[in-house]
């Protein structure tokens, strides 16, 4: 009906009615052109509804699109956060005194330096044995036994 | 015309209900829909991070869940027992406690399921694609170095309250507000996108940094608990002050406490909760008499040579001392009554400085009121009232450092005051909050002060360096290769009714390197049962200390300590 609404008015007559009757050849061409019109309106109006129907299905779809992505990131930034504390953890004194003693490393607290101007010694000469160690363990750590 | 009239009644009958709908009805009807298909969420407001001066983190928080359901959604779509079964596994929890909360109200829409759900188990239970399931964020407040700095740092409260230390101290800097997200969903629960509407924003908290070394407070702590066990003390602990900044590099308290789980402190020592270095006054014996000599020094009524006679006991009126062990009369010098520690010779010498001059000196260097830091439940000693309420005994024993209170940090700050020339700089511990904006926002630093001269404090450095080397304890503090000054302590204890029980506090305060110091140890071990001297608390200072000058990479002193009478 709307594209009907659209067509424009009817064409005057060519001709006045004292004229002589128009030629039978002449009603068929103005029929053609009306049908012809009358469907490229409909199919315009197709085409629009079509494409408006594309688009909103696509819009729909990047706003699940934005909402999946939004969330894959929010997912991502929070297992950075627990990656990162794990890696805290691990990089606690408790643990990495642990680790070394386990390698059998001991600390040397009692530090030798060279003096360039005289070449002499300063501090200890002697290396760190097992005994002269501070030892580990004292400071708790429920992150690090936890685990 | 009826097709007409058929019209215009259809019409008016069309117009009354939309008045109805969205006119008279309209909040109802809106209320309702929004109870069927909008659902809240809570964004949280993360709590800020405490990190030491290097930026390592002492307190963060990780996300955890507690994942809710609505039994009436789950109902419906019915399969409720195996659900439960595969929510069960997902979260590693027995399956009749889940599908009981699923079944046991079928009309409600909110039903807990678990709580401090972590984030691998949280992501199981999504995987699972249920539509009545619900998922709210929170944070958990975590300790990645356990106890290191754990008496300083604090604790919050299960629900997330701030407890104790810069937790609850910091608080304003460190808190964050929840915010609420409101989204509508579909009939089964699903969220529809676009519809979030953030209600209410989310706040995050500021990042508190503190002026502590991590691995130098592990060092601390770790020697000093060491130590305490072996010398069976009850408890202890170690300072270490900047000299040129007043900052608190390591402030290590035994026992300490892991925030991570208070739980196992607070069953066995309840006072090892806080700091005992801020909170617990107690008196300090013959540290305090390089004290009285500096003041000395200041005034100009005495010098390191100054010569007193010394005998064991001394009674003038009123008054009864003694030194600590039995010795025939000594004739020493100022620099030989701290190398033998006489509470007899520096009582002597002291006398010749009027008690209020004393007095004003011991409130300059910081005693009697708490230090800059402000840390919860931070105490500022006692000085008995001052000379107006001084006995004549305690007259004296002011002098060498009975009769009146002080805490491990205001000792330490009164010898990084001399260790800098005579000029007290406030104790620091926070040094800044950053916004989550990123603004920095520093403590303010109050301009240092004065209090002697910088000719006394030298003074006094010497002298102490020649404790350090002619002192008994020379073999257990020296470092090779650093001049190192240190003044020991063995006070005896309060016995809480007015007298003094048998226990003592044992004590080594020291600074390095003495030619032109830059750090302050102040060790303290109370009550240590097998053995009640301060060599109970020497290798820790020397150890401490030998790490700090390591670490720090101070070149070593390369010039010998300077060798001043003692006797005469």
């Amino acid at each position: 009906m709307a594209a009907a609404a659209l067509l424009p008015a009817p064409l005057p007559p060519l001709e006045s009615p004292l004229a002589p009757a128009r030629s039978p050849l002449a009603s068929p061409r103005v029929g053609r052109a009306k049908v012809l019109l009358a469907g490229s309106l409909v199919a315009g109006v197709g085409c629009v509804l079509a494409a408006q129907l594309v688009l909103s299905i696509g819009t729909a779809d990047a706003a699940y699109r934005i909402d999946a992505l939004t969330t894959r990131s929010v997912q991502l930034a929070r297992q950075q956060q627990v990656g990162r504390e794990q890696l805290q953890v691990l990089a606690s004194p408790q643990h990495l005194a642990a680790a070394a003693t386990a390698l059998g490393m001991v600390q040397q607290d009692a530090p030798a330096y060279l003096e360039l101007g005289s070449g002499r010694v300063l501090g200890s000469r002697t290396a760190a044995t097992r005994g002269s160690a501070v030892g580990v363990g004292e400071v708790a750590n429920a992150l690090v036994t936890g685990r | 015309m009826l097709v007409l009239l058929l019209v215009v009644v259809a019409t008016l009958v069309f117009l009354g209900r939309l008045v109805d709908v969205q006119v008279v009805h309209a909040d109802a009807l809106r209320a309702e829909s929004k109870d069927r298909r909008s659902q809240e969420r809570t964004v949280p407001g993360t709590r800020g991070e405490i990190v030491d001066r290097n930026g390592v983190v002492l307190a963060g928080g990780i996300p955890v869940y507690t994942v809710s359901a609505s039994p009436r959604l789950a109902a419906q779509a019915g399969s409720v027992h195996a659900a439960a079964a595969r929510i069960a596994a997902a979260l590693g929890v027995p399956e009749p406690g889940v599908e009981r909360t699923l079944t046991k109200d079928r009309s409600s829409d909110y039903a807990v399921l678990a709580k401090s759900v972590p984030l691998a188990a949280l992501t199981r239970v999504k995987a699972l694609q249920v539509p009545w399931l619900y998922y709210d964020e929170s944070q958990r407040r975590v300790y990645p170095n356990g106890a290191v700095a754990g008496n300083l740092v604090g604790f919050v409260g299960s629900s997330g309250e701030a407890q104790a230390g810069i937790e609850y101290g910091e608080n304003r800097c460190l808190q964050g507000a929840d915010g609420t997200v409101e989204y509508e969903s579909a009939l089964d629960g699903t969220p529809i996108p676009g519809t979030a509407v953030t209600t209410k924003p989310a706040t995050q908290g500021g990042e508190v940094t503190l002026t502590i070394d991590r691995d130098l407070q592990w060092f601390a702590q770790q020697t000093l608990a060491a130590r305490a066990k072996q010398t069976g003390a009850k408890w202890g602990s170690v300072v270490v002050e900047e000299v040129r900044t007043g900052r608190l590099l390591a402030v290590a308290d035994w026992p300490s406490v892991d925030p991570n789980d208070v739980n196992a402190t607070a069953s066995t020592d309840s006072g090892s909760l806080g700091s005992r270095a801020f909170t617990a006054p107690y008196e300090p014996g013959s540290t305090m008499k390089t004290i009285t000599a500096a003041a000395l020094l200041d005034r100009r009524l005495a010098t390191p040579a100054s010569r007193v006679v010394a005998p064991y006991r001394w009674t003038p009126p009123g008054v009864n001392i003694a030194d600590s062990e039995t010795h025939p009369t000594e004739h020493l010098t100022l620099t030989g009554v701290l190398v033998q520690s006489s509470n007899t010779g520096i009582s002597r010498l002291a006398t010749a400085m009027n008690d209020e001059v004393r007095y004003r000196y011991l409130q300059r260097f910081g005693f009697g009121t708490p230090t800059s830091v402000g840390f919860g439940a931070e105490a500022g000693g006692d000085l008995g009232g001052g000379p107006s309420r001084w006995d004549p005994q305690t007259r004296i024993a002011t002098m060498f450092g009975q009769g009146l209170t002080s805490t491990a940090v205001q000792m330490a700050s009164a010898y990084a005051t001399l260790a800098n020339g005579g000029v007290r700089l406030p104790v620091r511990l926070v040094s800044s909050c950053t916004t989550p904006d990123g603004q920095v926002h520093r403590t303010p630093v109050a301009a240092g002060t004065r209090i002697v001269s910088p000719a006394a404090a030298k003074g006094s450095i010497a002298m102490l360096e020649d404790v350090a080397t002619k002192g008994w304890l020379a073999k257990d503090v020296a470092i090779p290769g650093y001049r190192v000054g240190i003044k020991t302590g063995t006070a005896q204890e309060s016995d809480g009714h007015g007298g003094y029980s048998k226990q003592y506090l044992v004590s080594v305060a020291g600074v390095a390197p003495a030619e032109s110091p830059r750090y302050v140890v102040y060790v303290d071990l109370n009550a240590p049962s097998k053995m009640n001297t301060s060599q109970a608390a020497a290798p820790v200072f020397r150890d401490v200390m030998a790490r700090v000058l390591q670490a720090n990479g101070v070149i070593p002193s390369g010039t010998r300590s300077p060798d001043l009478p003692t006797t005469w």
